[in-house]
C-alpha cells in the first residue's frame, strides 16, 4: 500500500501471532551462516586479545605510544557501540511507532560494553597522574583513574541494565517456548517474569527511564574521556568545544552503526517485514542532521584557533589538522561531514534503503579515522607537562600488532552481538506486538488506511 | 488467611475481556485478579483502573543519597585536610562537580534497579499459578481469592469459553463436567 509517497510498513499488516512466530523462528533457526560469522568474529577477537598481550601488555607502560591503538579501539567502541543505545533512548522518548523494531538493533550493542570497560582498565596505566599537568581534574586525589573508572563502571552497569530490562519479556518467551533454553542463563535472566498487568505497567515506564539514565551517564563519560585521552595529552590544546564535538560525533557514529546493523539484518537476517523504508528514511534524516552538527562543532572549535594565531594555537592546528595528521583529518572531514551531506541532501537517495546504508558505512569509517587521528596525536607527545607544543611530534604509524588489536576489539564486539542474537528474538516480540494492538485498519474514501493510536 | 489461586487460559482477547467482566459480575474485586499476557495491552483494556506506583521516588532518593555522598567525599576530605592552596579557595569546585555528578547518577541507577524490583514484585517469592501458554500468545486471568470462593471463580472463568482452567490441584478443564 502506497500513499503520498510513503510506503506503509508491512509490519502493520501482520497479526501478533506472526510476530511471535518470527521472533521464535529467529531464535530456533541458528543457521550455519550465522554461527560461522560469530565464530570468525570470535576468532578475530581472540587474535586481538593475543596481540594485546604480546604487544602493549608485555611492553609495559613506559612507552605510552605502544598503547595508542588499544586506546583507539577503546574510544572507537565507545563512539559507536556505546552510542547506539542512546539512539534507542531518543526514539523511545519521541514515542514514535516506527522505532519499535529499531530499538533492539540499537540496544543490543550495549552487550559489548564489557570490552571497552576491560580496555579502559588496561589503559589506566597510560594516563599519568594529574598533578603538575593541565587537566580537568585540578590535581584531584586519585584522578583521573578512580573517577574515570567510576564513570565507566556506571555506564557499563547502566547499559546492561537497560538491555536486560528491554529484553526481559522476550527472554521469558524464549524461556517458555524453546526447550534448550528452559534451564540455564536465559531462565535465570528472565527470572520470574509472568507478564502480569503490574509488571507491564512497570516495565514500559522503567525502560524509558533506564535509557535516559544511560544517556545521562554517557554524555559526561565521553566529556571526561575526551579531556583525559585527547585534550590534556596535547600541550596547548585549550578548548571547551572539543568534548561536545567528541560526543556529537559519537552520536553520529551510533546512528550509523544502527543503520548498518539494520541493513545486515534485512539483507542476511530475513527481516524485511520489520525493517523497511520507513526506518531507514527516518534514521537517514537523523544521520544528515548529525553530519551537519559534526561540521558545526568542528568549525566552532577551529575558528577560535584560526583567529587566535598564537604560536601555541598554530602548533596545535599543524599537529592535529594541517601537517602531521593532515590526511587523516581530510578523510575524517570528508567521511563524517562532506560526503554524508552531498549524498543525503538528495531526496531520492535519502528516501531509500541503500542511500542511508552506504552513508552509514562511510560515517563508520570516517569516525574510525577521526579517532585514530586524535588518539595517535594524544599518545605521541613525549612530555605532556608542557604548556604548549614546542616541537611537533611525528605521526604515529601503526604496526601489525596495532591493526590486530583494533580488528580484534571490533571482532570481539561483533561476536558478542551475534552470540546475543542467538538467544534474543528479533524483532522485539513484546514491543512490536504492543504496537499492533494499537493499530486499526480503516476504509477512507477509495482507499484503506492504517490508524496507529497513542494510548496516552 | 489461606489464599487459593485459579488461572483461566484464554485463546483470544475478547474471551479474556469477557472473563474479566464475568469475574466482576460475580462480585470479585479488581484487586482479586490479574491479567497475564506476553505483550502489553493499552491501559484499561480489561476495565482496570490506573494504579498508583511510587517508582519515581526511588531514583530521586538514590540521586539525593549519591549527591550527598559525593559532596561528603569531595568537600569533607578537603575541609578535613586543609592544604595550603596559595591564596586559592580551599574547595576545588570543578572536579567536585564531576564527582558529585557521578555519585548522583550512580545512586539514581542503583536505586532505580531496586525500585524496579520492588514495584514489579520481582523476584516473586509467593506461590503463583502460571502456564507457559501465556508466552505463546494466550491470555491468563489469575484469580487470588478465599478458599470458599474458589468454585465461584472457576464458574465465572468458565463462562468466557476458556481454553483451560487451572487450580493449585491441577487442570479442572475449560468446561464444567456434564451432569451424571
Amino acid at each position: 500500500m502506497v500513499t503520498h509517497g510513503h510506503e506503509l510498513q508491512r509490519t502493520w499488516e501482520l497479526a501478533p501471532r506472526d510476530v511471535l512466530d518470527a521472533g521464535l523462528q529467529w531464535v530456533r533457526s541458528l543457521g550455519t551462516g550465522r554461527r560461522l560469522m560469530a565464530l570468525i568474529a570470535l576468532a578475530l577477537g581472540a587474535v586481538g586479545a593475543i596481540a594485546l598481550v604480546v604487544g602493549p601488555l608485555l611492553s609495559g607502560y613506559a612507552n605510552r605510544q605502544v598503547w595508542a591503538y588499544t586506546a583507539v579501539a577503546f574510544v572507537y567502541l565507545m563512539s559507536t557501540a556505546a552510542a547506539a543505545p542512546c539512539l534507542s533512548t531518543a526514539l523511545r522518548v519521541a514515542r514514535s511507532h516506527w522505532r519499535r523494531p529499531v530499538n533492539r538493533v540499537a540496544e543490543i550493542w550495549a552487550v559489548t560494553l564489557i570490552i571497552p570497560l576491560i580496555l579502559y582498565l588496561l589503559l589506566l596505566g597510560t594516563l599519568p597522574g594529574t598533578e603538575n599537568r593541565l587537566s580537568i581534574w585540578f590535581g584531584w586525589p586519585l584522578s583521573p583513574w578512580l573517577w574515570g573508572a567510576i564513570l565507566m563502571v556506571s555506564l557499563t552497569g547502566a547499559g546492561y541494565f537497560f538491555l536486560w530490562l528491554s529484553s526481559l519479556p522476550d527472554l521469558a518467551i524464549v524461556r517458555d517456548q524453546t526447550d534448550s533454553a528452559r534451564r540455564g542463563l536465559i531462565a535465570w535472566l528472565a527470572g520470574p517474569w509472568r507478564g502480569s498487568h503490574r509488571q507491564w505497567r512497570m516495565i514500559e515506564k522503567v525502560v524509558n527511564n533506564a535509557g535516559v539514565l544511560y544517556v545521562l551517564i554517557y554524555v559526561p563519560t565521553m566529556t571526561v574521556f575526551a579531556t583525559d585521552f585527547i585534550i590534556s595529552m596535547i600541550p596547548g590544546y585549550f578548548t571547551a568545544v572539543f568534548p561536545a564535538y567528541f560526543t556529537i560525533s559519537s552520536f553520529e557514529a551510533g546512528i550509523a552503526l544502527t543503520i548498518v546493523t539494520m541493513a545486515v539484518l534485512r539483507r542476511w537476517g530475513g527481516q524485511q517485514e520489520y525493517l523497511g523504508l520507513e526506518q531507514f528514511w527516518a534514521l537517514g534524516k537523523m544521520l544528515l542532521a548529525f553530519a551537519l552538527l559534526w561540521f558545526y562543532f568542528w568549525w566552532s572549535e577551529f575558528i577560535i584557533f584560526w583567529y587566535g594565531r598564537t604560536p601555541r594555537e598554530i602548533n596545535v592546528l599543524k599537529y592535529i589538522m594541517a601537517e602531521t595528521y593532515l590526511w587523516p583529518f581530510v578523510l575524517a572531514f570528508l567521511l563524517n561531514f562532506a560526503l554524508p551531506l552531498l549524498i543525503l541532501m538528495w531526496n531520492p537517495i535519502r528516501r531509500s534503503i541503500a542511500g542511508p546504508t552506504v552513508v552509514a558505512g562511510i560515517v563508520l569509517v570516517g569516525n574510525l579515522i577521526d579517532r585514530i587521528r586524535l588518539i595517535s596525536a594524544g599518545y605521541s607527545v613525549p612530555d605532556i607537562t608542557q604548556h604548549e607544543l614546542h616541537e611537533i611530534p611525528a605521526a604515529y604509524i601503526p604496526n601489525l600488532l596495532d591493526i590486530l588489536i583494533l580488528a580484534g576489539a571490533i571482532g570481539g564486539a561483533v561476536a558478542l552481538v551475534l552470540f546475543t542474537f542467538r538467544v534474543l528474538p528479533f524483532p522485539s516480540i513484546w514491543e512490536v506486538t504492543g504496537g499492533l494492538w494499537l493499530r486499526a485498519h480503516r476504509p477512507f474514501k477509495h482507499t484503506r488506511v492504517i490508524v496507529v493510536g497513542k494510548p496516552e | 488467611m489461606a489464599i487459593r489461586e485459579v488461572l483461566g487460559i484464554y485463546k483470544d482477547l475478547d474471551s479474556a475481556v469477557a472473563a474479566a467482566d464475568a469475574l466482576r459480575e460475580a462480585g470479585f474485586e479488581r484487586a482479586e485478579f490479574e491479567v497475564l499476557s506476553n505483550a502489553p495491552y493499552p491501559e484499561g483494556t480489561f476495565g482496570e483502573e490506573s494504579g498508583i506506583h511510587r517508582l519515581f521516588v526511588f531514583p530521586l532518593i538514590g540521586a539525593c543519597c549519591g549527591f550527598a555522598a559525593g559532596l561528603l567525599i569531595t568537600g569533607g576530605t578537603q575541609l578535613a585536610n586543609p592544604l595550603v592552596t596559595g591564596g586559592k579557595p580551599l574547595l576545588s569546585i570543578p572536579p567536585m562537580i564531576i564527582i558529585m555528578y557521578e555519585g548522583t547518577m550512580l545512586g539514581a541507577l542503583i536505586f532505580t534497579v531496586l525500585g524496579v524490583l520492588f514495584e514489579s514484585r520481582l523476584p516473586w517469592i509467593g506461590k503463583a499459578l502460571y502456564d507457559t501458554r501465556i508466552t505463546a500468545g494466550y491470555i491468563g486471568i489469575l484469580v487470588r481469592t478465599a478458599p470458599e470462593r474458589e468454585s465461584l471463580a472457576i464458574s465465572a472463568l468458565r463462562k468466557a469459553n476458556p481454553e483451560d482452567v487451572l487450580t493449585e490441584g491441577g487442570s479442572v478443564g475449560g468446561t464444567a463436567p456434564a451432569a451424571q
